[in-house]
């Protein structure tokens, strides 16, 4: 057997090249993992929570993350290997937040975008930068030995820190390989956050514009009860566009609509707030139900013509009852009669807005003492692989029966059968007018 | 179009749909409609869509050998007045 002697540096050199090797080799697993691990988070929170989870414990015992929100440090996310010392960091998290001003790590590296770090604290500096006795008693339990804190940017902005720490009693120290690899894990993390957070910005600005292109109040009738409910999408908690409107015509009578427009986007909800507009700008004109809807539906040819959008559109006259009906593409009116019987009413509808056609024929009857009027919209009435009929025939189920209900009475009835226990996918609008 | 139209399967048929409208600008584009058992409010939105691209090339859509279940999505949502829609013999 022979055997290769290699002078002794040589050994040296290879086997630092060899632990250099598996070491990167660790690093490059490690942020593939954080990679996969951070892609799928559905929102901000979820990400910074991903963020923490990858980095505890393969690279600290805990992990802080510091967000800067209105000149503000907020501490988002605290998380210890050790379940037992949860509780403590979690009273940290929530009552010692460092001031943007301070010496505090954190407040350094979102000031100045460089990355701190200490190999072997001094028992005092965690010390030194408590806000009370409290704070001063959970950072000495806490035992921080090692720490290194690196800058989150996106988009060339600093808007936070992620901070690693080990106890000193684990007897693990940083070095400059872990600050690298700590500053790689940081900046493959921001950009996911920063998405999520973009991500989460639009869709409340979506849900915003929603709620205030709804009516905020509805008008008083003498004699007349209104009761609307609007329930945005659970699926993937999507902006969606139904609407209702309920408003005083000109001549004493009340206008009331409900609508759908396609798409679960912020397009969707203004559109939604354009048809609004213009259906009470064509509605004031005291013209008939069937002649506003042929109105609307022209001018949808001339402009969004991509989107589908359907709408019932009916007029009451307080003082009688008389109702006159008609609809583009939507549903028809259920009406409760006060015996509690269910009829639903037929209206011979248009095609949904934006396709070419005769004007709507209208339907007229008359609301009663004790009726009520009953428009939906098809989220109510529509679950998947169920034809649309057995779930208007659910809904007219749930509003027969009981005893002098009131229009609130009848949604709650409405909404608790017409939800799916799934969940409902769509959002869902319902308006109830009840004569008393 | 075949088998069931809903949120799930709606991008197929509006690719089916546009494929076939623009190899006919102008054209007049028939649906064979007698394979498919289910409609929801997603797949008569994919109808409209491809009804009015059509009728903006100056074609037109229509709708063969209709279900009488999807019929009478068609007759709730008032697109029998909209366009030709032939039901099942």
């Amino acid at each position: 057997m022979t055997e290769t002697v290699l002078p002794d540096d040589s050994v040296a050199h290879a086997l630092r090249d060899a632990n250099e090797i598996a070491r990167l080799l660790r690093s490059q697993q490690f942020l593939l993992r954080a990679a996969r691990v951070l892609s799928d988070a559905g929102d901000y929170i979820e990400a910074l929570d991903r963020l923490a989870a990858v980095a505890v414990p393969l690279l600290g015992d805990l992990c802080v993350i510091d967000v800067l929100d209105g000149g503000e440090l907020v501490r988002m996310v605290a998380v210890h290997a050790e379940p037992e010392q949860q509780p403590l960091l979690d009273e940290m998290r929530l009552r010692y937040a460092p001031s943007i001003d301070s010496d505090h790590p954190s407040a350094v590296v979102i000031r100045t975008g460089e990355s701190q770090w200490s190999a072997d604290v001094d028992p005092e500096f965690p010390r030194s930068m408590s806000l009370d006795d409290r704070h001063r008693e959970i950072v000495t339990t806490l035992d921080f030995g090692s720490f290194i804190t690196v800058p989150l940017v996106a988009r060339e902005t600093i808007f936070g820190s992620l901070t690693l720490i080990v106890s000193r009693a684990s007897g693990r120290r940083f070095d400059e390989s872990d600050l690298a690899l700590a500053e790689e894990l940081a900046a493959h993390a921001a950009g996911v956050i920063e998405r999520a957070r973009r991500h989460d910005r639009d869709r409340e600005a979506a849900h915003a514009l929603q709620r205030s292109l709804l009516p905020a109040a509805l008008p008083d009738v003498d004699g007349y009860e209104i009761a609307v409910r609007y329930l945005p999408g659970t699926d993937g908690a999507e902006v969606g566009g139904d609407w209702y409107d309920v408003f005083p015509l000109p001549d004493g009578q009340l206008g009331l609509a409900i609508g759908d427009v396609a798409g679960h986007d912020i397009g969707a909800a203004a559109t939604m707030g354009q048809l609004r507009n213009a259906l009470r700008a064509y509605a004031v004109r005291d013209i008939v139900p069937g002649i506003t809807l042929d109105e609307l539906r022209r001018l949808c040819e001339v402009t969004d013509a991509e989107r589908i959008a359907t709408v019932t559109y009916a007029t009451v006259e307080p003082a009688t009852g008389a109702v006159s009906i008609a609809t583009a593409g939507h549903f028809g009116p259920l009406v409760r009669h006060a015996d509690g019987s269910v009829e639903a009413v037929a209206v011979d509808p248009a095609p949904p807005l934006g396709v070419a056609s005769t004007p709507p024929d209208e339907a007229s009857f008359t609301l009663a003492p004790g009726d009520a009027m009953v428009l939906v919209t098809d989220g109510l009435v529509e679950r998947r692989d169920e034809s649309l009929d057995v779930g208007l025939a659910r809904v007219e189920a749930s509003l027969a029966g009981h005893t002098r209900p009131s229009a609130e009475e009848l949604c709650d009835a409405v909404l608790e059968v017409a939800i799916d226990p799934g969940g409902h996918g769509d959002d869902v609008a319902l308006l109830i007018v009840a004569r008393s | 179009l075949t088998g069931e139209i809903d949120v799930s399967t709606v991008g197929q048929a509006r690719s089916l749909l546009a494929e076939a409208i623009e190899a006919r600008p102008g054209g007049v584009v028939t649906v064979d409609m007698s394979d498919v058992s289910f409609l929801d409010s997603t797949g008569i939105g994919a109808i409209v869509s491809a009804l009015k691209r059509a009728r903006q090339a100056d074609g037109d859509l229509r709708l063969q050998g209709v279900q009488p279940q999807v019929m009478k999505v068609f007759q709730l949502t008032g697109l029998t007045r909209a366009l030709e829609i032939e039901p099942l013999p």
